[in-house]
């Protein structure tokens, strides 16, 4: 292996040995002729990949793909059954924020015990208190008992002893997801001098978002085996398809376009979805589809299916900020409705509603429905938000006057649609495009105003 | 063979690499048994001179019951009951020790062995304290200080090498096996009452005397009194050979068997 590699995995295989009692693996570790007792579970197996010093590897990976043993085994907290393991230099491990630390000691005496558990000396340990402490920033407390702390506290002192042993080799396992979002960004700030200084560092994170855009290299684990490793865009929209099931955006131009514009492909998709007879409710087998939704209304009006397109495919429900959707229903009216009103809305996952709207607020008149009949609304939009997973809600309503009508039929989050993002341009939760202009020189000025006033006819 | 004694001596050597740690983990055991607690480390104290104070009062005021060789009762409890608590509390505390440190053994790379000798080292603090106590009472009953007081020290090494030879027996296979926790602390109890700690050992037959060398804590419970009584160590030469016998195997048993059984932990915790 050469200098330049700081871990180097070769045909690494962990089997996990299942008992059926504890006595049988106590039987089993004493056995004279080592008769097994045990049923094998491979949680790993045919694992091989290299990572350059320098790098950040980002692994993905459902639950239970043997991500966290993957680590466990780098860290060399569990052995491996076969292959080989090699890693270069000191490991510092964050499986677990705050392992082994006592809630009756202060910050200050568990960060000097978790120094010594990691093998520094107390004279280290005391010169880089000072540091420890400022990046914990959390003044007279790191002094008390720890069981007198938040949780943003806890973690805040476990994060900063965990980086302060100054490793070769940084493994952060999902620990990231706590904190304040300053602290978080100070904890990116201190990987991001990790990564100038050549030391490699290793992230498991269920946030594609966070792996895309920090990771020089991802490591996808699909049950134990390598399913991708690379470049982070294209495993991670391996990651997704295979999170969701849903097939790689085909390129736009090797379709040619249809009479409306767009693909032959989705068109036929979106026929099929206006002309063909359906089911009751054809919405479980659409994609996206939440099961958790929560539906309100008294059934004379139902909404029986639904369709996400974007400009390149239909049916999806992970899309890339800034993708114009069309969104589809399809509604059945048992009973007559003499001025339905259509609407939907869009929440992100703490149930903030970035956007709403229905057919009455825009101002539209939907002619009104005959009993038994079948119809399809389309709302067409751009989804300009951050990345992130949001809800849909989907509504029918009557005219009475108020905003939202009278409710006939609501489904709340029936959609679940992920958001993926190459990079955040932005904070917040939507894209408001801004263009800049410099004025601060005379001669640009002019232009400027002349760039601006161009763009905003 | 030469394998086994090979990992052995891999396994003593990484002892002695983590001795900042060990100590580090005494002195937190120590601390967290008294942390929270206003009195702190005094506690350590008041907790053996109220339990001496008491028995004296019992045996020497109360009872007034008698020991071997016109010894005060009092003193011969109490110097065969001093290596007794510390055997026993090694044993017990470092039984768990594997168990109760799971997220250390889980999620970082520990060095589990140290955890027995860890416990060995914070229990002798409060065993410290009550061998001060027992050379006061020797003073106040008239036995002055020995010479053989020093040899308190090759008997304190001496069941330091029984009690972690069982405790990393026992806290190894207690990871799998949780029933040991309970079969051990009665097992200890039967094994108190076996060692002449309360009763003098001439209560016994002489012809089944011969039974007591084979209690490796018997040597070392009359090693202390030794205090008192004056018997230099070489000349138990017998007892010393059959505890040897029996506390070398079981160390290195010990040592072996959790070596043997510590990639498994990780997996089962």
């Amino acid at each position: 292996m050469t200098a330049d590699l700081a871990i180097s995995i070769r045909e690494l295989a962990k089997k996990y040995r299942l008992y059926s009692s504890p006595g049988e693996r106590l039987k089993e570790a004493f056995h004279p002729f080592r008769k097994a007792y045990h049923r094998e579970f491979w949680a790993l197996k045919e694992i091989s990949f290299d990572v350059p010093r320098g790098e950040f590897l980002g692994i993905l990976g459902r639950n239970g793909s043997g991500k966290s043993t993957l680590l466990q085994i780098i860290a060399s907290v569990l052995q491996p059954t076969s292959g080989s393991v090699v890693v270069n230099g000191r490991v510092a491990a964050i499986l677990e924020l705050g392992a082994g630390f006592n809630p009756e000691f202060t910050g200050r005496e568990n960060v000097m015990l978790n120094g010594a558990i990691l093998g520094l000396a107390r004279e280290q340990m005391l010169q880089r208190m000072e540091s420890i402490m400022a990046f914990a920033d959390i003044g007279a407390f790191f002094d008390q008992p720890m069981k007198t702390y938040s949780s943003g506290m806890f973690m805040r002192v476990a994060f900063a002893a965990a980086i302060s042993v100054d490793p070769d080799i940084l493994i952060i396992d999902e620990a990231l997801a706590v904190g304040d979002a300053k602290f978080q960004n100070k904890c990116f700030d201190r990987i991001a001098s990790f990564q100038q200084q050549k030391k490699t560092i290793i992230l498991v994170s269920h946030n594609i978002n966070l792996v895309s855009n920090h990771c020089s290299q991802v490591l996808l684990l699909d049950a134990g085996r390598m399913a991708a490793n690379g470049e982070p865009r294209r495993v991670v929209d391996e990651y997704v398809e295979l999170l969701f099931g849903s097939r790689p955006s085909a390129p736009a131009s090797a379709v040619a376009p249809a009479a409306n514009g767009k693909s032959t492909r989705s068109l036929t998709v979106q026929q099929r979805f206006v002309t063909q007879e359906c089911a009751d409710d054809n919405c479980p087998a659409r994609k996206g589809y939440n099961p958790g939704e929560t539906r309100i209304g008294d059934h004379s009006v139902e909404i029986i299916d639904y369709l996400v397109s974007t400009e390149k495919q239909s049916d999806v429900d992970v899309i890339r900020a800034g993708d114009h959707l069309q969104l589809l229903l399809k509604v059945r009216f048992h009973e007559p409705v003499e001025g339905p009103v259509i609407g939907f809305a869009i929440k992100t996952v703490d149930g903030i509603e970035i956007y709403g709207t229905n057919t009455f607020l825009l101002a539209i008149a939907v002619a009104k429905a005959a009993a038994g009949e079948v119809r399809v609304f389309a709302f067409a939009f751009s989804m300009i938000a951050k990345a992130g997973d949001y809800f849909v809600d989907l509504g029918v309503a009557q005219v009475d006057g108020t905003p939202g009508g009278a409710v006939i039929d609501v489904r709340r989050s029936a959609i679940h649609l992920v958001v993926v993002a190459e990079r955040a341009a932005f904070t917040g939760l939507a894209d408001l495009m801004p263009k800049f202009s410099d004025f601060g020189d005379e001669q640009e000025n002019t232009g400027a105003i002349g760039i601006a006033a161009g763009q905003l006819s | 063979m030469v394998n086994f004694f090979k990992s052995l001596g891999a396994f003593a050597t990484r002892l002695y690499r983590c001795r900042a740690i060990i100590w580090a983990m005494a002195k937190q055991d120590l601390a967290q048994r008294y942390a929270g607690t206003a009195g702190g480390i005094l506690w350590a104290f008041v907790h053996p001179a109220l339990m001496v104070l008491i028995y004296w009062f019992v045996f020497s005021i109360g009872f007034k019951a008698q020991a071997p060789g016109h010894m005060p009762f009092v003193l011969y409890f109490v110097s065969g009951l001093v290596p007794w608590l510390l055997f026993s509390e090694v044993l017990l505390t470092s039984m768990t020790a594997v168990t109760a440190n799971a997220a250390l053994i889980k999620k970082t790379v520990f060095p589990s062995e140290i955890l027995p000798l860890a416990h060995f080292l914070s229990a002798s603090f409060t065993h410290l304290v009550f061998i001060a106590l027992l050379c006061a009472l020797c003073l106040l009953y008239g036995y002055g200080p020995r010479l053989t007081l020093l040899q308190i020290g090759y008997y304190y090494i001496a069941l330091g090498c029984l009690s972690l030879g069982l405790s990393w027996m026992v806290g190894s296979i207690h990871v799998f096996h949780r029933d040991l926790a309970q079969a051990v602390s009665a097992l200890l109890n039967l094994w108190f009452w076996v060692t002449p700690v309360v009763w003098p050992a001439e209560m016994i037959p002489r012809d089944l005397s011969f039974i007591l060398k084979f209690n490796p804590v018997y040597y070392i419970v009359d090693g202390y009194r030794s205090v008192i009584t004056g018997i230099p160590f070489w000349t138990r030469l017998s007892e010393g050979v059959m505890f040897w016998a029996v506390t070398a195997p079981v160390l290195l048993a010990g040592a072996y068997v959790f070596k043997r059984l510590k990639p498994e932990f990780a997996e089962v915790l």
